[in-house]
């Protein structure tokens, strides 16, 4: 099924997880920045240990904190903590996608219809089911990348 | 390699709202993929001519366009228009994000460091903060916001 098919509940989802992904390339900049590969997450702290500190700061408005094979950064000013797993940038976790949209909800007056799903599910964890029903219906992969990955290229 | 934080609020913002822009050009992937494109293929007409018109809409809201290798999504209500440059899904277009920033500098009262720049400037001195994140090693050439260096483990 197509995402332009689907309710507009799913859209305005779609809209929230590339937003997110997005925001996700603070954080793989950050590790990046902290002498860290992030396809070395892979290996889980042992990805980072011998090569930053688990807490510090990425300039002066982002902490970071590193855990197992991850990292969150959380703005001083704002609250917004975007955390991410690596070792694959392109991928999401649908946990702290909730948690990061959380933070949209309480801080901004737009995304209506994922606002009034949770309040009638009253667990935001509920978005974990839409999400689901997209990787379900091929929109998004099962590895949570936003762009499936494609067909072999034609050399047409 | 020098860090964003080491670098000025300007280019820190820079990389806030290309990320942004990434983010927003996963709408036209997502609408490719829909018209039976594969975004890998989108080098030329060559990509699309065959699975769907030029121009049409997608939904209530948005209307597409395909150019060459290339396809814009534009919102009818807020005129935001999103433009993407095949046939690298991970790649960004310094004009199609600098088109972008333009809107959401009309749009926004935010992105004080960047709105200075571009008064004083104008929209394609914007290229010049690019190459320079380029220079740093903190955008790749290819225009991944993640370098390709870090695509294996070490």
């Amino acid at each position: 099924m197509r995402l332009i098919e689907k309710d507009a509940l799913y859209f305005e989802l779609y809209d929230a997880l590339a937003h997110f992904m997005g925001r996700q390339h603070l954080v793989v900049q950050a590790v990046i920045d902290q002498g860290v590969n992030p396809a070395d997450l892979i290996k889980g702290a042992g990805g980072w240990y011998d090569k930053t500190s688990q807490v510090g700061w990425w300039g002066k408005d982002w902490k970071f904190f590193f855990h197992g094979g991850g990292c969150c950064i959380t703005n001083l000013d704002t609250g917004e903590a975007i955390d991410w797993n690596g070792p694959d940038p392109q991928s999401f976790d649908p946990y702290f996608f909730v948690h990061h949209l959380e933070w949209r909800l309480s801080r901004e007056a737009d995304l209506a219809l994922l606002r009034s799903y949770i309040q009638q599910r009253g667990n935001s964890l509920a978005i974990a089911d839409l999400i689901h029903d997209l990787i379900v219906d091929g929109i998004i992969s099962p590895n949570c990348h936003l762009t499936p990955s494609p067909a072999p290229v034609s050399h047409l | 390699m020098i860090s964003l934080p080491d670098k000025e609020p300007l280019y820190r913002e820079l990389f806030e709202a290309i990320s942004y822009f990434w983010g927003r050009s996963q709408y036209v992937l997502r609408f490719i993929i829909e018209k039976g494109v594969d975004p890998r293929n989108m080098k030329g007409v060559d990509g699309w001519y065959d699975k769907s018109p030029q121009v049409g809409e997608w939904g209530d809201d948005w209307r597409f366009f395909f150019h060459g290798g290339g396809c814009t999504l534009t919102h009818v209500q807020t005129r935001e228009s999103i433009d993407w440059e095949g046939p690298d899904p991970l790649a960004f277009s310094s004009k199609s994000f600098t088109y972008h920033l333009e809107w959401r500098l009309k749009m926004e009262t935010g992105l004080p460091h960047l709105r200075r720049f571009v008064n004083d400037n104008d929209q394609m001195a914007v290229w010049k903060l690019i190459d320079d994140l380029i220079d740093d090693g903190i955008i790749s050439p290819d225009f991944h916001l993640t370098p390709d260096t870090i695509s294996a483990p070490s």
